[in-house]
């Protein structure tokens, strides 16, 4: 049987929901909670995973690895990166292909692990909660992801769910699975009027909108936005530096200088935080922080509000762009949902209201949203069920471009060979999409996949690296190859196939002329009501402008090719269709900085070691109780019988 | 039952059970250490942070009257225990850096806990 499971991994904590025949359940762990701490803790004989790891983190805290969200799929640089790991108390050292590893004490060695190691320990902990929930084992499954997580660490956590031995059939943005939950439970939704809804996801370090348009039956995504370092945290940060300043000036005592004074302070601001997020005003008091000295502090709700403005104006920013990419104004919001732990600061809400002109509201199930859109998504997608008709038209966050190298237009000059660029997947673009583009050329030729704004993404432009032949072109100069490439489910671009396509005849070109300037395109768009899968659409790059008139010069220009309006300006001779023979083309794909298949297989390995050594020492504590009960009961008994009195 | 002159009083003595436990491991190490013989400094590392922990949550209770003057109480021992382990740690790793550069082995000699008078 197919299991139907959601999951939502955050950078503190994890929810699972499965789908049952009477709905969705999040699942509780063996501690009776919805969230399970996304922890992973190395010990002398095995390895601790979630609610397991609470117990021991503060005991081993250079062994116990968290906020393995923030770290996926980056490169050590990454100043996001580097700003995170200073918080973090474990090691991580820069690997040799430039993306961190973690360094942990495990079986009384130092060890390494990527991160997408420890997500897949993380997923394989989530897993298993499912599986003792259900009952059954678990492999299909739905993961949410934030939506600016990049090519990459999209690719790292499928690559961690490999490593998990799970399945998914989608990686769902958190805003969109939050919308998800929200429309299909909403029965009066109207038939031809839109109502456009605003999901805002303040998270612990992150924050997420999303503007969807529901119609019965559908959701259309209108627009993403996000900061990627905006989150609940920064109010705590920003309560602990004004009463750091504070504490210096009347107590003259520098926190700073104090590891464990720093330790009290930020606990006793984040405890600060929730009480003014209920009351108007809040008192601070710690004995003894440095020097005997008892400190004692006081805020109130608009004076926190006060020093939280440039956070809060920050706030704003997502907001305005969401809207403005949705091509919507304030009037036209139907509602405004609000989800995440950051989402209870009042402050948070009252620039919501301010913004948006209505009370968001905070749905009872906020932490939950996440993992029952993606159990939802999971069910509509797998066989098992029948889920009402719920169609969730979704849209791509970035611009994908496509780039290949072209010969300068002067060859004679000696001009170096020319980067030509042109975006196949534009942002907004709906999820999933397959388009094809055609190349002119003579022999194996590449290309790079890359992001069409470097700033959108703070990533490295390039993504992948395609090298597409070898193939031979006997019938002329260039062959003619179609190249099919894939935005999938998951919101990852890659090349599909290449296929060589031969005319049966061997006739020239008729089109001896093309009219559009180099590095244009021409994209037939496929019709909207077409079902996104099927959805297909021809991107034409075809090589010289002019084919004809200068033979063997690889400039690569892409023209215009079988757009019909253009063909009757451009041809003369309309040209009878021919019989086309198709061969594949090997294609050889790099991902930068992705993992290899052959690394992967050797992640999969070891995690099947580390999960079997976890469950020998586990069995042998169990061993090892009930022969302590044993000797226990013997004991108990040799006392109470005859015998043992007779020796007393 | 726990009036405005006592309140958080119990949080602060349940707290203060934990404490006692811990002190009297950390009294261990101390003899230990005193007696020259090195410990691990995971099991020195392993208190800092459970006492740090009885810290922060004697911070967290809501205290007054009775409850506030135990709790400072309380604060006080475990920050003494915490410097005590602080100390320790210096003293350990002292020991330890002087078995690395003289290349002597009395570790494995002196293996397990050796009760020496404290000093």
């Amino acid at each position: 049987r197919m299991s139907v499971v959601g999951f939502d991994f955050g950078n503190e904590s994890c929810v699972v929901a499965v789908a049952r025949q009477r709905g969705i359940d999040v699942v509780l762990n063996d501690e009776s909670k919805s969230e399970t701490p996304a922890l992973v803790c190395f010990g002398d004989k095995q390895r601790f995973l979630g609610t397991a790891v609470a117990a021991s983190s503060l005991m081993n805290p250079k062994n116990t690895i968290s906020q393995i969200k923030r770290m996926i799929g980056r490169p050590f640089a990454d100043p996001e990166l580097q700003q995170d790991l200073k918080a973090l108390p474990f090691s991580v050292i820069e690997g040799p292909d430039g993306f961190p590893l973690i360094r942990a004490q495990y079986l009384g060695e130092v060890k390494t692990f990527t991160p997408t190691q420890i997500l897949g320990m993380v997923l394989s902990n989530l897993k298993s909660i499912a599986e003792t929930n259900l009952n059954a084992a678990v492999v299909d499954c739905c993961i949410g992801i934030p939506v600016y997580f990049t090519d990459l660490q999209r690719r790292a956590v499928l690559d961690a769910a490999r490593i998990a031995g799970l399945h998914p059939l989608r990686l769902f943005h958190e805003t969109t699975a939050t919308a998800l939950a929200y429309g299909i439970y909403k029965t009066d939704l109207p038939e031809n009027d839109q109502l456009n809804v605003a999901f805002v996801d303040v998270g612990h370090s992150s924050m997420q909108v999303c503007i969807a348009g529901f119609k019965k039956g559908q959701a259309k995504i209108l627009s993403h936005s996000f900061d990627r370092s905006l989150g609940g945290r920064d109010f705590d940060e920003v309560l602990f530096k004004h009463f750091a300043e504070k504490f210096k000036v009347e107590y003259k005592i520098d926190v700073y200088q104090n590891a464990r004074a720093c330790l009290r302070l930020r606990a006793a601001c984040e405890k600060l935080k929730k009480v003014l997020s209920a009351n108007p005003e809040a008192p601070l008091n710690i004995e003894c922080l440095i020097d005997e000295k008892d400190v004692k502090g006081f805020i109130k709700r608009d004076q926190f509000e006060q020093i939280s403005i440039p956070i809060l104006e920050r706030v704003k920013k997502p907001l305005e762009k969401a809207l403005s990419e949705a091509g919507l104004t304030i009037d036209s919001i139907y509602a405004v949902e609000v989800v995440g732990s950051g989402s209870r600061v009042p402050a948070i809400i009252k620039i919501l209201m301010e913004f948006f002109g209505k009370e968001p509201r905070r749905p009872m199930t906020a932490s939950e949203c996440d993992a029952r859109g993606c159990a939802l998504e999971c069910a509509i997608l797998g066989p098992t069920f029948k889920v009402r008709e719920f169609h969730v038209n979704e849209s791509f966050p970035f611009s994908i471009a496509f780039s290949w190298k072209v010969a300068a237009p002067d060859a004679q000059s000696g001009a170096a060979e020319n980067q030509q660029q042109t975006i196949v997947f534009p942002k907004g673009n709906q999820i999933p999409s397959l388009k094809a583009l055609t190349f002119y050329r003579p022999g194996t030729f590449s290309v790079d996949v890359q992001y069409a704004d470097v700033n959108e993404v703070q990533a490295p432009a390039k993504i992948s690296t395609y090298t597409i032949g070898p193939f031979q072109c006997t019938k002329s100069e260039r062959a003619t190859v179609k190249v099919k490439v894939r935005l999938n489910l998951h919101g990852i671009v890659s090349v599909e196939s290449a296929t060589l396509l031969e005319e049966e005849e061997a006739e020239v070109p008729v089109v001896k002329k093309s009219a559009s300037e180099g590095g244009k395109m021409d994209t037939d768009e496929a019709p909207t009501d077409v079902p996104p899968s099927t959805a297909e659409t021809d991107v034409n790059m075809q090589d010289a402008k002019g084919t004809a008139d200068t033979p063997g010069d690889d400039n690569g220009v892409p023209a215009s090719g079988d757009k019909p309006a253009q063909m009757e300006t451009d041809a003369r001779v309309k040209v009878p269709k021919k019989k086309v023979k198709k061969t594949n083309i090997p294609v050889k794909e790099l991902v930068h900085g992705g993992m290899l298949t052959a690394d992967l297989e050797k992640a999969v390995e070891k995690e099947f070691e580390m999960a079997l050594q976890d469950r020998v020492m586990e069995e042998t504590k169990d061993t090892k109780n009930a022969l302590d009960s044993y000797v226990y009961d013997m004991r108990n008994k040799v006392h109470d019988s005859p015998l043992a009195s007779k020796s007393v | 039952m726990s009036s405005e002159l006592s309140r958080g009083y119990d949080a602060v003595v349940e707290v203060g059970l934990v404490v006692d436990k811990l002190s009297e491991e950390v009294a261990a190490l101390k003899e230990t250490v005193h007696g020259g013989v090195e410990v691990d400094e995971k099991d020195i590392k392993a208190l800092t942070e459970l006492l740090t922990r009885q810290l922060v949550k004697l911070d967290g209770i809501d205290a007054e009257g009775d409850g506030k003057t135990q709790r400072k109480m309380e604060v006080r021992h475990v920050q003494g225990l915490l410097d005590t382990l602080d100390k320790l740690k210096a003293r350990n790793s002292y020991f330890c850096n002087r078995k690395k550069s003289a290349q002597c082995e009395t570790s494995e000699s002196g293996v397990g806990r050796v009760h020496a008078p404290s000093l």
